[in-house]
């Protein structure tokens, strides 16, 4: 058989790409023996919507492909990317064009060969059902991370085990049923009263007839389509695509891109003809498969330029926005976000370090602050750091980091960090210091606690080590905190400063938007709303000691296990800043800058309804400082 | 196509062969359907009267696709003196392990019924399987060929060109590096088949935007 080096190189290509990164050894060259080639000149349409599929699967071996519908640009396949594999999942026609964008060398891989492997191959047929669903999401929405969030996982290898484990499924908690008789109106009050977004529909057995979503319920109800008095049953889809109770993820996935569903019912049989058991949504699985950003980390440490670095981080930019949309936990996105923010900088020194001459005696830590060492920069913002060091020939030391300093910031710059504009950056000789100095700055903050050390302290008391010597760092802390103790009047100092900002609550609209400048008529959430917040929960969590804690929501999480009495008041502030994280997020993303300004009157209303409660919740933790500090006495 | 006389005494068990071979449909099809079938030998020396083949490389385009499944490489057991390997890079334990050059070569006429052959600079290779046919089925190769060589002058210099052609830059290794070819591995028959493989579908796609569409127009 064709034993020889054509199959040599084929196969040597298809090694590196997933799924064949997934598939054994022999399974690869099985493929790669059955491989055909093919050239294709630019514009040349290889298959077009509405075509029947094809036997073969396609590789981009050079070149570009143009995946597009209508005349919509969908998605753009090249050198090692896969398309058409629609054959694969079910026989059905192509959903987009294919044509020629850059010439290109094709293989084409025969579907009944890959079909065999999916089926000897839970991670393999997992790939194909995620790139299928990414594939959907696409059509709707023009914009897909979901499937590279997929592919990203698939690419580490989440393991085996992952894949094929049962997904625990809580019928009380998650599936809400009605009975097929009653009014849509009732079914949605339904799903309003438990919160869910969907609701599925039983006949007196208990077994699933159909199912009604929130997106019916806004595409057909919310526009008039049909009336709200209208019977569940003429309303719900029906059959439902139903699924066994411990079915695996990959089993899951599988069956939603089989059926173009986004909801599976899960029934004590695994057929409708079965009582319900429970329900799984798309999204379910998207936070099931949301790995770590290891392979974002995995591509960090690779590159060597600010250049490549800046692409990294604008791919993953896309991969953020999906979370987004899909109502990822924050907390999830924000530690996503902080570990390949914080890979971006310790790269950038890495490479600056290794251009400079060997660094003069003595070690140094490299410390981010504000939002970045707090876990909360989910876009990229301004640069905030520092440098600490200690050595016995400081001056030597500091002209070496300050260089060193130079190019990093350059290097962040350049991958989309702008610099800071009040010139809190490890460039600035003031914040370039030794270990003796930064004591006595510090010491200085304490003690004499005027309106220009406030606002700085607020700055650099959230401070993380993120390269160098992190004991250098700890050594600092260790310091720090006793001498915090020793003066209680900075304490007073510092929570009045964090009321420097009022609640806007009550000024709505007409009083708080900027007035002027660039962004006149629009809200800074940033200093209104999400500083306070920040201050506040630096304020409260210092005199509990709490260490190691820098973001604003593990400090009110912290502060509600340590002061029951308040639990409800800190679980709304983590609650109403988890709210404001996502929603800077989103604006910045939306309007391409750092999200700092939104515009009151472009919010839907639910969100303008949300912004109001969020203020009510900074007004009650504003008078809790204002009683706990007694801060009538400090004027 | 004078050295080729219809008259010519051919077997009578090849008599069907030959006549696929030269048929009238052949000659009329389609150049991105129609069967072809590229190859490449390594040879002992450079002399038609004393060379012989060492090995061949062939590797098949069908519906315009380069074929991985149909693509092979014969080697040939030749009573074998030890030169020139440093040119063909096969050792003597590889030559040893050979098949027979008749047993080669009818696997190859089988494998070739009823495609166009294609070569780069065909003409010796062309000459050496003719032997071959002669030698062992007692006619010619009765094939249409086709030369890449020829097909890139045509493609860029135009149709009469025939004088002063520079040679060099028309080698397969200048031409795989002028249409962004990687060669696969140089001067094994396989590696170089595969190039020539590339190498002509690139072409036949510029000479089908120049209006070429079937085999005739190039014959």
């Amino acid at each position: 058989m064709a034993n020889n080096s054509i199959v040599d190189r084929v196969h040597d290509f298809l090694v590196q790409y997933p799924p064949f990164t997934r598939m054994s050894e022999t399974q690869v060259r099985s493929l790669a023996e059955l491989v055909h080639i093919r050239y294709a000149r630019p514009q040349e349409v290889l298959f077009r919507q509405g075509d029947q599929p094809g036997e073969y699967c396609y590789l981009v071996r050079e070149g570009a492909i143009r995946i597009q519908q209508e005349d919509t640009l969908i998605d753009l396949c090249d050198e090692g990317d896969l398309f058409g594999v629609r054959p694969l999942l079910a026989a059905d026609h192509y959903l987009a064009d294919a044509v020629v964008e850059e010439e290109a060398l094709l293989y084409e891989l025969p579907v009944q060969a890959l079909k065999q492997i999916m089926e000897e191959h839970a991670a393999v047929a997992l790939f194909f059902a995620a790139d299928f669903a990414a594939g959907r999401a696409h059509y709707q929405q023009a914009i897909t991370a979901t499937g590279e969030g997929l592919k990203a996982w698939q690419q580490l290898g989440g393991s085996e085990g992952a894949l094929l484990a049962p997904i625990g499924i809580d019928a009380e908690k998650t599936v809400i049923t009605t009975s097929p008789a009653n009014t849509i109106q009732h079914a949605a009050q339904r799903m309003r009263d438990h919160g869910v977004g969907s609701v599925v529909v039983v006949n007196d057995q208990q077994h699933p007839i159909g199912i009604i979503t929130d997106t019916d319920l806004r595409n057909r109800i919310a526009t008039g389509e049909v009336p709200i008095s209208a019977s569940v049953e003429s309303f719900m889809h029906h059959p439902v695509v139903t699924i066994a109770p411990h079915a695996t993820l990959a089993d899951c996935l599988m069956t939603m891109a089989q059926y173009r569903v986004h909801h599976l019912v899960a029934t004590e049989q695994g057929t409708d003809q079965s009582p319900v058991a429970g329900i799984i949504s798309d999204h379910d699985l998207l936070l099931e498969l949301g790995n770590h950003p290891a392979l974002y980390l995995k591509e960090i440490r690779k590159v060597t330029t600010a250049e490549e670095l800046k692409a990294i981080r604008d791919r993953f930019d896309r991969l953020l926005q999906e979370y987004l949309i899909q109502q990822v936990d924050i907390q999830f996105i924000a530690r996503m976000a902080t570990a390949i923010n914080d890979a971006l900088t310790q790269r950038c020194i890495a490479l600056a370090e290794k251009s400079l001459p060997p660094a003069p005696a003595g070690t140094w830590c490299w410390w981010l602050l504000g939002s970045g060492a707090r876990s909360e920069q989910l876009i990229r913002t301004d640069q905030d750091h520092a440098l600490l060091f200690e050595s016995p020939q400081p001056d030597a030391m500091r002209a070496w980091l300050l260089r060193l300093a130079e190019i990093v910031s350059q290097s962040l710059e350049t991958i989309g960090f702008v610099r800071d504009p009040a010139g809190v950056s490890a460039t600035n000789p003031d914040w370039c210091l030794s270990m003796p100095e930064w004591q006595e700055q510090f010491y200085q903050w304490i003690h004499q606690p005027e309106a220009h050390n406030l606002l700085l302290s607020t700055i650099f008391f959230d401070y993380r080590p993120v390269y160098g010597d992190h004991d250098l760092s700890r050594q600092f802390t260790a310091w720090l905190y006793p001498e915090l103790d020793k003066q209680d009047l900075f304490l007073g100092y510092m929570a009045k400063n964090a009321l420097q900002n009022p609640s806007p609550l009550g000024f709505f609209r007409q009083f708080l938007l900027e007035s002027s400048g660039h962004h006149a008529d629009e809200f800074d959430l940033k200093l209104r709303v999400m500083l306070p917040f920040v201050d506040a929960a630096r304020v409260l969590t210092m005199p509990h000691q709490i260490q190691g804690l820098n973001s604003t929501l593990e400090r009110y999480r912290a502060l509600a296990e340590k002061e029951p009495k308040n639990k409800a008041l800190f679980e709304e502030a983590a609650l109403a800043f988890e709210v404001l994280l996502r929603l800077r997020a989103r604006f910045g993303f939306a309007r391409q800058h750092t999200g700092r300004y939104i515009d009151i009157d472009a919010l839907p209303k639910l969100e303008r309804q949300m912004l109001r409660n969020i203020f009510k919740t900074l007004k009650t933790l504003q008078q809790l400082l204002e009683v706990r500090f007694q801060l009538n006495y400090i004027r | 196509m004078r050295w080729w006389l219809p008259t010519q005494k051919v077997p009578a068990e090849w008599k069907d062969y030959v006549a696929r071979q030269r048929s009238a449909a052949l000659r009329k099809a389609n150049l991105q359907t129609v069967p072809l079938l590229v190859l490449d030998t390594e040879t002992s020396g450079l002399d038609t009267k004393t060379a012989r083949i060492l090995s061949l490389g062939v590797v098949p385009i069908q519906q315009g696709r380069l074929s991985v499944p149909h693509s092979q490489e014969w080697i040939i057991r030749q009573p074998f003196e030890g030169q020139a390997a440093a040119i063909h890079g096969l050792t003597n334990t590889q030559l040893a392990q050979g098949e027979s050059e008749e047993a080669v070569f009818r696997a190859f006429w089988d494998l070739a019924d009823g495609s166009i052959l294609v070569g780069h600079h065909v003409g010796f290779d062309r000459k050496l399987l003719s032997l071959l046919c002669q030698q062992h089925l007692g006619c010619k190769l009765p094939h249409f060929w086709l030369d890449t060589a020829r097909l890139a002058e045509r493609l860029e210099l135009g149709r009469h060109v025939r004088e002063g052609v520079d040679r060099k830059q028309f080698s397969l290794d200048a031409l795989a590096e002028r249409y962004h070819i990687q060669p696969l591995e140089r001067h094994t028959a396989l590696g170089d088949a595969f190039t020539t493989a590339l190498l002509l579908v690139k072409l036949l796609a510029g000479l089908r935007e120049r209006g070429v569409e079937r085999v005739q127009q190039l014959l």
